[in-house]
């Protein structure tokens, strides 16, 4: 049966019949594509949850730290808001000093990463390089080979006469 | 709220006019902001939403008139989707279903087939059965635009053959990595996909490597060659089954001398043994020629060459042969060469043959060493593994049966499980409106 223009799916269908035929003129990428669509991450991109849960594993030691900080938190609130104080000074003090090092350590591993980045590019084009010395190189055993046992093959027949 | 869930709103089946006013509005704002494309998709969405149609699916591989592990490996998929979606295949040059369906004994007839010729390899004088897309200029217009093209008339895009230079238009597109060939180029657009899967763990480290790119899956290659007969006479045969590779990548000619040598060397431990080479060739294979040269050179009655066998032939060869020799990736420094899976690996485990491969590419996902197989670093590491099984059978019947257990896990039922999951997925979310 044939369906009547106002229903919704033929009148869809020409809607799609029109856009189809606007797209087919399109020749340039860019009129077709705007804004591209963004990727999932990928299996072996970080995920942060996991991570997280990886480094409080392998740092077990500081949620044991932490909570030895709130026992003494509460400890100082008992004696008096001077030794609060000077708790909280002394860890600020600390935090600063921390922080410092911490600065020092991202600047070292950006350098760090700087350079291996470095040697990584420096490695793949040697690479490259070996990739080509070694298929000449195993074609010339590759030959050497062949040689060879054409040579065993001939003493052998001439000690077999 | 989504640009897609706004127009599904509109949908009112009582007043159609207004509702495809209304949509037609829509899909003008967004034409202008992302383009003609995404106002195409966004009704292409809205179709299969509303339970118009069947999701359409496009699975292009330009070699797939070519028998191949990777020309299967689409098939497959195409085979598990053509129940639930209108599956197309697309090639480079005429292929009918049926020779797909004898290939690879795989049911595709809900499928259809396509025919998408590249203008700029058709240009070139010489006739060729496949194209090679590093010939490709990387000047002026990219040559697979009409490829492009084609997918944005589907709802998902599968590029099965690597062709990282095809820019997906589809709402869903997936990028079946089999080794990532070339390196990135001006035509590059394989970080276009939706999602990017790869053969073997090997492959996707390289995709990483090479392109930057994470991998989303992992999807071992179907194979499906499991001798069920627990009565096997196993015979003294080293087996060796690959393609005849013109760049020599599959090294046949190098296990010929390392098999005369054994022979040489150690004539007691290999009284009876014998070697068979099976693989398929391209007519006038120059790499070819020089394997028969090699093996006339050994004794009479040790070497058999097979060259381009039936199935059937085949199956005979994994049935009767004791042990499985893999030396792709020996002494190479290109990650190309090593074997990117290993597919005739699983199918000599699949048969109680035993492994000796060398360590190496996606060959490490397979075997745990001396459980299904055994593996060498070196010549003479390979000489040795080979010599031990010769030596023992009990060793060699340990291995066959750990080697048979482990090739299980690599069948058509286990890919296509992973494929139905990874796909209803991807479905399940295109089909409801968020």
């Amino acid at each position: 049966m044939k369906k009547t223009p106002e229903k919704f799916e033929q009148a869809l269908k020409e809607l799609k019949k029109e856009i189809h035929e606007e797209r087919k003129n399109s020749r340039k990428m860019e009129d077709l594509i705007k804004t591209e669509l963004e990727r999932e991450p990928g299996i072996w991109e970080y995920d942060f949850d996991e991570l997280e849960s990886e480094i409080w594993k392998k740092h077990a030691g500081i949620e044991k730290k932490i909570k030895e900080l709130s026992e003494k938190i509460s400890e100082c609130s008992g004696k008096g808001p001077r030794n609060i104080f000077r708790f909280f000074k002394n860890l600020r003090g600390n935090i600063i000093r921390q922080n410092v090092i911490n600065q020092e350590i991202i600047s070292f591993y950006l350098a760090m990463m700087l350079s291996l980045q470095k040697i990584k590019d420096r490695l793949n084009s040697l690479e490259y390089k070996a990739s080509q010395i070694n298929r000449e190189k195993d074609e010339l055993i590759s030959d050497i080979e062949e040689y060879k046992v054409r040579l065993r093959k001939k003493k052998d027949e001439k000690s077999g006469e | 709220m989504s640009d897609f869930r706004k127009i599904f709103d509109h949908v009112d089946r009582n007043d159609p006019g207004e509702s495809i006013r209304k949509i037609s509005h829509d899909l003008e704002r967004i034409k202008e902001d992302k383009g003609i494309q995404a106002s195409y998709n966004d009704l292409l969405r809205l179709e299969v939403a509303l339970g118009i149609r069947k999701p359409s699916v496009a699975v292009y591989d330009n070699a797939l008139h070519f028998i191949g592990g990777a020309q299967k490996y689409g098939c497959t998929i195409a085979q598990s989707l053509q129940e639930i979606c209108d599956v197309t295949l697309i090639s480079h040059k005429k292929v009918t279903l049926s020779q797909l369906q004898d290939w690879y004994g795989l049911d595709l007839n809900k499928c259809r087939t396509k025919v998408i010729k590249i203008p700029f390899f058709e240009a070139q004088k010489k006739e060729k059965s496949t194209f090679d897309a590093g010939e490709v200029e990387l000047k002026g217009e990219n040559p697979f635009h009409v490829v492009s093209m084609e997918s944005g008339e589907y709802d998902i895009f599968i590029n099965n053959c690597m062709l990282e230079m095809v820019y997906p238009l589809s709402n869903i597109s997936e990028f079946i990595c089999h080794f990532p060939e070339r390196e990135r180029s001006r035509f590059f657009h394989a970080d276009k996909y939706s999602h990017i899967i790869c053969n073997s763990r090997y492959t996707g480290e390289w995709v990483s490597r090479k392109w930057d790119l994470k991998p989303h899956e992992i999807l071992y290659p179907p194979v499906d060659m499991i001798d069920p007969s627990e009565d096997v006479n196993k015979e003294k045969i080293i087996l060796s089954v690959s393609r005849f590779e013109l760049s020599g990548k599959k090294q046949q000619l190098e296990m010929i001398r390392i098999f005369e040598r054994m022979l040489h060397r150690y004539p007691e431990k290999t009284e009876g043994w014998k070697i068979i080479i099976a693989g398929g060739s391209v007519d006038g294979n120059p790499y070819l020629e020089r394997v028969r040269k090699a093996s006339q050179l050994l004794p009479e009655g040790k070497i058999d060459l097979r060259v381009d066998i039936s199935l059937d032939e085949l199956k005979e060869l994994y049935r009767k042969a004791s042990i499985f020799w893999h030396l792709a990736g020996l002494e190479q420094r290109d990650p190309e060469r090593a074997e990117h899976f290993g597919m005739t690996t699983v199918e000599a485990m699949q048969n109680r043959c035993v492994p000796v491969v060398f360590r190496g590419g996606g060959q490490k996902e397979i075997i745990e060493d001396r459980v299904s197989g055994l593996f060498f670093d070196t010549r003479e590491g390979m000489i040795n593994r080979t010599l031990e099984l010769m030596d023992s059978l009990s060793l060699r019947e340990k291995i066959e049966k750990g080697a048979y257990k482990r090739g299980k896990e690599f069948t058509k039922k286990s890919f296509l499980r992973k494929a139905q999951k990874h796909f209803e997925e991807i479905l399940m979310g295109y089909c409801s409106v968020r």
